[in-house]
């Protein structure tokens, strides 16, 4: 299993082979830089924040009180890395949210829009919004689905929900993105479908 | 045959190349014979292909190992005790697990007792710590854990471990006893797994439960919503799109995606996860757990159980923490905002989750919220605080007094955090 693996590399970093830390890199990057671009995309800020994540998980990796773990861990030190960028970076924040205050944005909000704009621009941003308006713990899963086209296995390791879970969870979640967004009209065999086979 | 609406429910995980092959097999059968399922496969496609296309200019291009391996900083020293990480267990042979669940007997007894165990213990054991015992079993049960993928008969009086699964078939029911004295009737057609002795989950099926009274928590989850368990009996029903929970004695409080509610007894809810507000109803207890009368204890395997320390409390977890909050006191006329406010512990990860569930005097439902294990894990600051819910605030007026749960959700980790909250207002 998986998990196995990685507790490995983590058990030979910690004996001193830096280049098994080098291997978790490459399996752990794509997540990890979902989650930065989550919180701070918006700010240019996902490549600093992911190499810092990184070089945070590696100096406590001592820490880790359980190797099977570490992706759970990771991403918990992910998320950590990019609260305090933003902390530092964006004094305007009046609030002192260790967390960047996501607001709850109402469907209305979300549904309303450019339609029939081609701007990849605002598209994007009627995403973002629509994604906004779907219930939490919904919304870091997407991004990891959409933006690194991780798989449900890769997905559940580093969210730490079970793959039932974040099955039902991309099922509802796609059910409320299609609310939200409008139908993106499909006829028959133009559709390409997106098999993310690791 | 699928129906419809059973194959709805598997079209994104086929989009995504996450069925297993059973279920794949079922949904090209039925889409063979359903243009109407095709078609909505079609959108689904589509939509897929519009959000993988939306971020694919953001997409992570390259490789960070270069610039990460490049600057590596020096690895800490955990100072303390820290012990050579254990590779993998090896499972323990069948007399050191005896000797270890074996009471101070004399010696005829130990002999007794080690015959009758010997006569039930199943031939392989899956790793992982034992939180109860099957103590009846009729018809086809299966069990099954992650390390033991296989799915194996059910024998009477074996242990269950920390991680098991169990399915029952047409005719299969069961019956568990967990540590901490609860006790778990799984009907027909049933998927469930034990995450602990206060922790289970169903995927699929029909479940009674009788939880003993214990300072910890007792979870149950189910792909519709949470149910949180305060020392009672209940039963609880999945269904395709809605979990159904009914109370005959104590309190029991349920939560979905987006808000809660409280049943007391002689209530029932219907649980989906979208589904806002959730409204109890009254139902008679007697009849929806009917079919949970026929199912009783064997005599012999409820007298092993008896002899195990599993009523041992393992740790003992403070239960919710409840603030009652009148801003009046504080000249407030309207509360904005809600402010949290903790110390910091010692440990920088494996904090527990905690769902916020706000309600008004009345205890009605207002909305409810979710604190990240991850935002308890700086030690370094001596006082944190975060300010939540202005837009759910925004929508709630006229209210003069609120009622704040804080529930640990210990799936992330299992450290508590205590708070102090205040209302914000003008």
């Amino acid at each position: 299993m998986h998990q196995d693996k990685h507790a490995e590399l983590v058990f030979r970093c910690l004996e001193g082979d830096s280049d098994a830390y080098r291997v978790l890199v490459q399996r752990y990057q794509a997540a990890v830089y979902a989650t930065a671009f989550y919180y701070a995309g918006r700010y240019g800020a996902t490549e600093d924040i992911s190499q810092e994540a990184f070089w945070a998980a590696y100096r406590s990796l001592p820490h880790l009180k359980d190797p099977h773990k570490f992706g759970v861990w990771l991403k918990e030190i992910t998320t950590r890395t990019a609260a305090n960028w933003l902390r530092k970076n964006l004094p305007r924040l009046r609030h002192e949210t260790p967390l960047p205050h996501r607001r709850t944005v109402s469907l209305e909000d979300a549904r309303q829009g450019p339609t029939t704009k081609a701007e990849h621009g605002e598209t994007f941003e009627r995403v973002q919004l629509a994604i906004d308006a779907l219930p939490e713990r919904y919304r870091l899963p997407v991004v990891l689905r959409y933006l690194q086209e991780l798989n449900y296995e890769e997905i559940s390791r580093f969210t730490g929900e079970s793959r039932d879970e974040i099955r039902g969870i991309l099922h509802r979640a796609s059910r409320k993105l299609r609310e939200i967004l409008g139908d993106h009209g499909a006829t028959e065999g133009d559709a390409q479908w997106h098999r993310a086979g690791k | 045959m699928a129906s419809c609406r059973q194959v709805d429910s598997l079209l994104q995980a086929y989009v995504d190349g996450e069925l297993s092959n059973a279920e794949r097999v079922v949904l090209e059968q039925h889409l063979n014979e359903c243009a109407a399922c095709v078609g909505t496969l079609r959108h689904h496609q589509a939509n897929a292909a519009f959000l993988f296309e939306v971020f694919s200019e953001f997409r992570l291009k390259g490789d960070l190992r270069q610039a990460v391996m490049a600057h590596l900083p020096e690895m800490e020293h955990f100072h303390t005790a820290y012990q050579t990480p254990r590779r993998f267990e090896h499972t323990r042979s069948w007399s050191q697990r005896v000797s270890s669940l074996m009471p101070a007997f004399a010696p005829a007894l130990l002999l007794l007792l080690a015959f009758a165990l010997w006569m039930f213990w199943p031939p392989m054991q899956a790793p992982g710590r034992t939180i109860g015992m099957v103590v009846q079993e009729e018809g086809s049960v299966t069990r099954s854990h992650e390390e033991l993928p296989e799915w194996r008969n059910v024998d009477l009086g074996s242990t269950v471990r920390q991680d098991e699964m169990f399915e029952t078939d047409s005719d299969g029911r069961l019956m568990i006893a967990l540590g901490g004295r609860s006790e778990l009737k799984v009907d027909f057609n049933s998927r469930v797994k034990l995450l602990g002795e206060r922790k289970v989950q169903v995927d699929d099926g029909h479940i009674w439960l009788n939880v003993g009274k214990d300072e910890r928590l007792f979870r149950v989850y189910t792909p519709s919503g949470d149910i949180t368990v305060f020392g009672t009996t209940f039963d609880v029903a999945v269904l395709d799109n809605a979990t159904v929970v009914t109370v005959a004695t104590g309190r029991v409080e349920v939560q979905n995606d987006i808000t809660f509610a409280a049943l007391g007894p002689g209530q029932q809810v219907e649980l989906a996860p979208e589904q806002y507000p959730l409204k109890p109803v009254q139902a008679d207890p007697v009849t929806a757990m009917a079919w949970a009368d026929g199912l009783v204890a064997d005599e012999k395997a409820k007298a092993l159980f008896d002899r195990t320390d599993l009523h041992e409390a393992a740790r003992v977890m403070r239960a919710e923490q409840v603030f009652v909050l009148t801003p009046r006191e504080k000249n407030i006329s309207e509360v904005s905002a809600l402010k949290f406010m903790w110390k910091p512990g010692a440990y920088e990860s494996g904090h527990s989750s905690y769902d916020v569930h706000v309600s008004d005097t009345n205890m009605n439902p207002l909305f409810k919220k979710h604190l990240e294990g991850s935002l308890f894990d700086n030690p370094q600051v001596t006082l944190h605080m975060t300010e939540l819910a202005e837009a759910e605030m925004k929508s709630v007026s006229g209210v003069s007094v609120l009622h704040i749960k804080v529930v640990p959700d210990t799936r992330t980790g299992r450290i508590e955090t205590s708070f102090e909250v205040e209302a914000l207002g003008n």
